[in-house]
């Protein structure tokens, strides 16, 4: 298909989108672990939540816009049409931009809530609570669009689960690597061990997910060598297979001798690990935005 | 273990998989894409595999001038879409529509038909794969 100048930009504005509420899923989830072993630095990993929802606010919108201006044709100021944008809104995509600019409206709530949880209990289990909410809307406003809205119910969950695995992983490793960098050293390996226990959950809940929805939308296994999806999806699914053989490096080698050896090793591969993960969601908002499977 | 046989399973249930995925497509036209007309029709009608929104229609000759048509973009979800044409005069049209899925995915087609009084009338052909930008 013919890619136009505004297909390509919602790929990126997709791209930044995804990081963002990767972001808010990842940080609140490293917040946790980081205030049961009594970080000091769960400021800036409230920062960081903050970032990530206005960064992912400026998005939605845009999203939003950029489809309007992608049916106009008519330069920036097709962006602008209000009845085209009330059209496109009582669509699909109505309720998904809706679920994601609360989600992400409601992150600062929840980081006052976590702030002041630093010295009340109730207001600490709200936050997280909070958290746990806005993650769950974000993960439920994939459910709603795309490829497998006219799939059966438990299909649609699965790829809600998987995108919410994806976000709690690769929106988390910022954070630990901002946490390596500590001023108590003694505490990253817990911190590091506490991710990988939790991690073999995500890895478990992203691969079965993932595979699971890829049998729905491929007719047949063929699909991967012969469609430009199959390719493009066999770029992403070697980026996953970087992922988790770090993830397994990290685990296995480098986090039992975070004690012995330091942290710069741990630290590096987390750094590579970001790295893969940005290639990996740039390779998805293609995927989901201008490319299909057969039949599309 | 569960994870491990489960893991061993995705692929047999990837080669068992029918078909379950399909997305919106114009099933039917009138008149149909390439068709020849003695006659000109006095409606264009898009029909699509499941309710869609039809939010942009646009209609030009071969010089690429465009026929105002009676379609105006609404948000109703509809599986036919019936839109006015005027009187046109015997040449070679082409129409191009966008509408947005269920799914929220935007799908763009095309099709194009002659009306010419001194020729053989022709049904033209089923409806084309889609051009399919999702966002």
């Amino acid at each position: 298909m013919e890619i136009d100048s505004w297909a390509l930009a919602a790929v990126v504005i997709k791209f930044f989108g995804l990081l963002a509420m990767a972001g808010v899923v990842g940080g609140s989830f490293v917040h946790l672990l980081a205030d049961r072993l009594q970080f000091s630095q769960l400021a800036r990993l409230r920062g960081y939540l903050l970032l990530c929802a206005a960064l992912g606010m400026l998005m939605v919108p845009l999203s939003l816009l950029l489809q309007v201006g992608g049916i106009n044709q008519n330069g920036v100021a097709g962006m602008f049409d209000s009845r085209m944008a009330a059209i496109l809104l009582q669509s699909a995509l109505g309720p998904v931009l809706a679920l994601r600019l609360t989600a992400l409206a409601l992150t600062p709530a929840a980081v006052w809530l976590l702030a002041m949880g630093e010295t009340s209990a109730l207001r600490q289990r709200a936050g997280y609570s909070l958290c746990a909410m806005l993650t769950l809307l974000l993960g439920f406003s994939f459910v709603l669009t795309g490829h497998t809205t006219t799939m059966p119910l438990a299909v649609k969950m699965l790829l809600g689960l998987h995108v919410l695995a994806v976000f709690a992983w690769i929106g988390a490793l910022y954070p630990l690597l901002h946490l390596s960098y500590t001023s108590q050293p003694d505490k990253v390996p817990g911190l590091m061990r506490g991710f990988g226990a939790l991690a073999l959950w995500l890895v478990a809940a992203l691969l079965l997910a993932g595979v699971y929805v890829l049998t729905q939308l491929l007719q047949a296994p063929q699909e991967l060598l012969n469609t430009s999806y199959g390719q493009t999806l066999l770029l992403k699914l070697a980026g996953v297979s970087v992922l988790l053989l770090l993830a397994a490096l990290n685990k296995l080698v480098l986090v039992p001798r975070l004690l012995v050896s330091g942290a710069s090793a741990l630290q590096a591969s987390i750094r590579l690990e970001m790295a893969v993960a940005v290639y990996v969601v740039a390779v998805t908002s293609w995927l989901t935005t201008v490319s299909g499977p057969v039949g599309s | 273990m569960k994870i491990t046989k489960a893991l061993l399973l995705a692929p047999v249930l990837w080669l068992c998989a029918s078909l379950l995925y399909a997305h919106t497509e114009l099933k039917q036209a009138s008149p149909a894409d390439g068709a020849v007309l003695n006659h000109a029709p006095a409606a264009l009608v898009l029909g699509f595999s499941e309710p869609v929104q039809l939010v942009k229609l646009t209609m030009v000759d071969k010089n690429g001038a465009v026929v105002a048509t009676g379609f105006t973009a609404a948000a109703e979800s509809l599986n036919t879409f019936t839109i006015a044409l005027p009187a046109l005069m015997p040449a070679v049209y082409q129409a191009s529509w966008t509408i947005v899925g269920k799914d929220g995915h935007r799908v763009e087609g095309k099709l194009g038909f002659t009306v010419n009084p001194n020729t053989t009338e022709s049904a033209g052909k089923a409806p084309a794969k889609t051009q399919h930008e999702h966002h």
